[in-house]
C-alpha cells in the first residue's frame, strides 16, 4: 500500500508563499494528475513530494511514513523530468542503471531490470546509443525506462509529454496509459493541458495560485466544477461565462434573464441567492444547440464559422457585446453573418455567484442529441 | 536584399583577410625559429632564413689536387684528374653553372669546356666538379691550378645544433636538464589547481550554503589583483614555513595564482548545466560526492581541459614564479625560460643556438596546442555564452 498524503503543506520561497496549505491524498494505484496553468504551483507541489524542494510547513507522508526531512532517494520515489534530463554522456543502459549501480545492486540484476524495462518501452535496439543519437519520443521513453527500473513505489511526472510534437503526444499519452494499467503503480502527473488531465488521470487535482481549487475524477470536474476557474480550465474549448441575472427563485430552481431578453430555469441551491442577484451563466460550447432547441434562447450574429469536418465552431456576438462559442456536429450549413438562435437544455446549464462559486447541482454529461 | 547579402559577403572577406594576417602574423617567426635551428652560424649570418629553403647559387675558389703526388703521365703530357669538390672537401651535391680560372672572370667557361691557359695546358670542368687538368712537366707542378666556379648548392641543414642542445657536454649549454625540470613544474602545476577548483567550482555552483554569493565575489575579485602584489609576502610565507624554494613551493604559488581563474571559469562552466540532471541524480540516490564525480565532472571536460591548456601554458612560459620560488643558486633546479636567459648572457652572438634553445622551448606548447586546441575554443565559449 503505497499512497501519498500531504497535510497542510506550505511552501515559501524566501518571503514568497506559493503553496498555501494544500491538503491532498493520493491513494495505492491511482494515477493523479496536478493541473492548472503555469505558475500555479503544481511542479513545486510534485518536487516536495520528490524531495528536491524543502517544505516549509506540514507534512508529506508516504506509504505511512513521514518523509519531510528524507532525500528524495529514500523516499521510493522515481521522476520523470520534462527535459528528460538523460545523463548526456552516458549510454542509454547506463542511464538506465545508473540509479541501480549507486544502489550497489548486483550486476546480473541491473542487466536483467534494464532489458525487462527497455522491453517494455520498446527501446532494447537503443540500449547502447548516447541521447544526443535519439529523437525527442526516444529520449522521453529512456526517461521512463530509467525511472522504471529503479520499481518505485511512486512516479513522478512533471509535464514528460510537453517537449514532444502533437502527434507524438497523443502515442505517448495512450503508452503511459498502458504503463499504468501493467505496473500498477502510484503516479502523480504534473502537465498544464488538461486534454492530457482528462485522458490520463483517475482523479484530477486543479491548482491555482498554490490553492487547490478542486479535486475529482474528470467526469466530476467536467460535470460538477466548483467554480468558474475549474469550469472554465476544464473542458475544451472552453465553457462560455455571460453576465446574468436572477429573476425570481422558485424552491430549487431559479428563474435567470438571458442576453437578448429571453429566460431560463435553473435547477440549483437556492439558498444564497436572492432575485436580482448578478450571477455568472456558465455554458459548455458542445451543450449548446445551433439550432435553437431548449429551455431557453440566446438570439446572436454570427462572425466566424470554424469548420473541421466532424465539428464546427460558431463564434457567435449576442446583443450584449458577449462572444459565446457554439460546437455543432458536422458540418454546419450556418454562414459568417447569420443570425442565429441558440438553444440552451437547462440540465447542462452551470450558475455561478458573484463569488464564482457554483450554485448549480451535478449537471447530466452531454445530452443526447436531439 | 541584395544589401544584405552584399554586407555580407564583405564581411566574410574582412574575416578572411584576418584570418590569413593572423596566421601569417603567427607563422613568420616560428618557422623562421625552426628553420634558423637547423642552420649553422655560417649559414644564418650569410642569408636570411627564408633563403634556407630554396637552392642558391654560391662562389667558390677550389684547387686542383696537388700535382706533385696526382699527376698521371699520359704518353708526353702530364694530367691531374679529379673531383673538385671532393679535392677541397667541399659538399658535393652541387652543380656547377659557370667557372673560370681567374679572378678577373669567374663566369669565362661553361661546364664541358675546355679553358686554354696558353702552351698547351688546359682545364676541363664537368658540372659535377670532375675535372681534368693536362699540361707538360712543368706546367703540372706546384700548387694546383686554381678554379673558380659558381654552383647551384640545395638547401642544407644540420642537426648538430639539436645534439649541441639536448646532449651536449657543457652545463650552460644543456637545455635537457632545464626541460625535465620545466616538466616537473608544469605538470604538477596545472593539476593541482584544476583538481582544487573542480571541486570549489561544484559547491559554488550546487550547493547551498551561506556566504556562496560573497565567495563567488571574492573569486571575482581576485581576478584582478596583478600577482606581482604577492610575490614578496608569499616568498616570506613560505620561507617563514620552511618550505623554501624549491618545487613544492612553485607548485603552490602557480596553483595559488591560477586558482581564481579556474574557479571562475569552472563555476560559469557548471552552473550552465542543466538543473534537471542534476535533481535527477539526486533522485536516483547519488550523493554529492557521486553527482561531483559521475555526472559533473565528465560533462564538464570542455571546460576542464580549456582551463588545464591555459594554466600549462602560463606555467611552462613562465619566468618570474620560477625566479622568485624555485631557482636557487645550485641551478639544478632551473627551468628553461631562465636557462635562455642565460644562454643569451653566454652564448649571446650564437643565434643558431639561441634558435634551437627558443624551439626547444615552444615545442610542447605547440604540441599541446594543436591536439587541444579544438576543446581551448569550446570550453571558453562555454563559459561566457549561453
Amino acid at each position: 500500500m503505497v499512497e501519498v498524503r500531504m497535510r497542510q503543506v506550505i511552501k515559501r520561497f524566501g518571503p514568497v508563499e506559493t503553496i498555501h496549505g494544500v491538503d491532498l491524498d493520493v491513494e495505492d494505484k491511482e494515477f493523479v494528475v496536478f493541473v492548472g496553468p503555469s505558475g500555479c504551483g503544481k511542479s513545486t507541489l510534485l518536487r516536495l513530494v520528490a524531495g528536491l524542494e524543502d517544505i516549509t510547513a506540514g507534512d508529506v507522508f508516504i506509504g505511512g511514513d513521514k518523509v519531510n526531512d528524507l532525500p528524495p532517494a529514500k523516499r521510493g520515489v522515481a521522476m520523470v523530468f520534462q527535459s528528460y534530463a538523460l545523463y548526456p554522456h552516458m549510454t542509454v543502459f547506463e542511464n538506465m542503471a545508473f540509479g541501480l549501480k549507486l544502489a550497489k545492486t548486483p550486476k546480473p540484476d541491473i542487466e536483467r531490470r534494464v532489458r525487462a524495462a527497455a522491453e517494455i518501452l520498446q527501446i532494447t535496439e537503443l540500449l547502447d546509443r548516447k541521447p544526443k543519437e535519439m529523437s525527442g519520443g526516444q529520449r522521453q521513453r529512456v526517461a521512463i525506462g530509467r525511472a522504471i527500473v529503479r520499481e518505485p513505489s511512486v512516479f513522478l511526472f512533471d509535464e514528460p509529454l510537453s517537449n514532444l510534437d502533437a502527434k507524438l503526444r497523443v502515442q505517448m499519452r495512450i503508452e503511459l496509459a498502458k504503463l499504468h494499467t501493467d505496473l500498477n503503480a502510484t503516479m502523480i502527473y504534473v502537465t498544464h493541458d488538461q486534454v492530457e488531465a482528462m485522458t490520463l488521470a483517475d482523479k484530477i487535482v486543479v491548482l491555482r495560485d498554490g490553492y487547490v481549487e478542486q479535486v475529482g475524477s474528470p467526469l466530476d470536474l467536467y460535470r460538477s466544477p466548483n467554480n468558474t476557474f475549474v469550469a472554465g480550465f476544464i473542458g475544451s474549448p472552453s465553457m462560455n461565462f455571460l453576465e446574468s441575472t436572477v429573476k425570481g427563485l422558485e424552491n430549487g430552481s431559479a428563474q435567470v434573464v438571458l442576453p437578448g431578453g429571453g429566460e431560463i430555469k435553473v435547477n440549483c441551491e437556492t439558498g444564497g441567492l436572492n432575485a436580482g442577484d448578478k450571477v455568472t451563466f456558465g455554458a459548455r460550447p458542445e451543450h449548446l444547440m445551433e439550432s435553437g432547441v431548449g429551455d431557453g434562447q440566446i438570439p446572436g450574429d454570427v462572425f466566424v464559422v470554424e469548420q473541421l469536418g466532424g465539428e464546427s465552431y460558431l463564434y457567435v456576438q449576442t446583443e450584449n457585446k458577449d462572444m459565446v462559442v457554439v460546437q455543432a456536429h458536422g458540418e454546419s450549413k450556418v454562414k459568417r453573418g447569420d443570425r442565429i438562435n441558440i438553444g440552451l437544455p437547462a440540465n447542462s446549464v452551470h450558475l455561478f455567484n458573484q463569488d464564482g462559486r457554483a450554485v448549480t447541482r451535478e449537471r447530466t454529461g452531454h445530452p443526447v442529441p436531439a | 536584399m541584395e544589401n544584405i547579402a552584399g554586407t555580407k559577403s564583405s564581411l566574410t572577406w574582412v574575416v578572411h583577410i584576418t584570418t590569413v594576417a593572423l596566421v601569417v602574423l603567427w607563422l613568420f617567426p616560428t618557422v623562421g625559429l625552426l628553420v634558423s635551428s637547423f642552420r649553422t652560424a655560417d649559414q644564418i649570418t650569410g642569408s636570411g632564413w627564408w633563403a634556407a629553403l630554396f637552392t642558391t647559387e654560391q662562389n667558390e675558389v677550389l684547387r686542383a689536387a696537388d700535382p706533385d703526388e696526382s699527376r698521371v703521365a699520359d704518353g708526353p703530357v702530364y694530367v691531374v684528374s679529379g673531383n673538385i669538390f671532393t679535392d677541397n672537401d667541399s659538399p658535393l651535391d652541387k652543380q656547377i653553372l659557370v667557372w673560370g680560372t681567374s679572378s678577373r672572370d669567374i663566369a669565362a667557361y661553361q661546364p664541358g669546356e675546355t679553358a686554354d691557359l696558353g702552351d698547351g695546358e688546359s682545364v676541363t670542368v664537368q658540372a659535377n666538379g670532375d675535372y681534368e687538368w693536362r699540361g707538360n712537366e712543368e706546367q703540372i707542378s706546384g700548387r694546383g691550378q686554381r678554379v673558380f666556379v659558381t654552383a647551384e648548392a640545395p638547401p642544407e641543414f644540420t642537426i648538430q645544433n639539436y645534439v649541441t642542445i639536448l646532449t651536449g657536454g657543457s652545463t650552460t649549454d644543456n637545455m635537457s636538464k632545464a626541460f625535465f625540470n620545466t616538466l616537473t613544474v608544469t605538470i604538477p602545476a596545472t593539476i593541482i589547481p584544476i583538481v582544487v577548483a573542480a571541486f570549489a567550482a561544484y559547491a559554488l555552483a550546487w550547493m547551498e550554503f551561506p556566504g556562496r554569493a560573497l565567495l563567488i565575489a571574492m573569486v571575482v575579485g581576485l581576478l584582478v589583483v596583478p600577482l606581482q602584489l604577492a610575490l614578496i609576502p608569499l616568498l616570506k610565507l613560505h620561507l617563514g614555513l620552511g618550505i623554501g624554494k624549491g618545487f613544492l613551493g612553485v607548485w603552490l604559488a602557480h596553483t595559488g595564482f591560477g586558482m581564481p581563474l579556474a574557479v571562475y571559469l569552472l563555476r560559469n562552466y557548471m552552473v550552465g548545466l542543466p538543473r534537471d540532471i542534476i535533481e535527477n541524480a539526486k533522485v536516483d540516490g547519488a550523493t554529492e560526492f557521486q553527482i561531483f564525480t559521475k555526472i559533473i565532472l565528465p560533462l564538464s571536460f570542455p571546460a576542464l581541459a580549456s582551463f588545464a591548456i591555459f594554466q600549462f601554458l602560463w606555467t611552462w612560459n613562465d619566468l618570474l614564479v620560477a625566479k622568485v620560488f624555485l631557482i636557487d643558486a645550485t641551478g639544478e633546479t632551473t627551468v628553461m625560460t631562465n636557462q635562455i636567459v642565460e644562454l643569451l648572457g653566454t652564448r649571446g652572438g650564437n643565434w643558431e643556438i639561441l634558435a634551437t634553445a627558443g624551439f626547444v622551448s615552444i615545442a610542447v606548447p605547440l604540441v599541446v596546442f594543436f591536439l587541444m586546441q579544438r576543446y581551448l575554443v569550446r570550453g571558453l565559449l562555454a563559459g561566457s555564452v549561453k
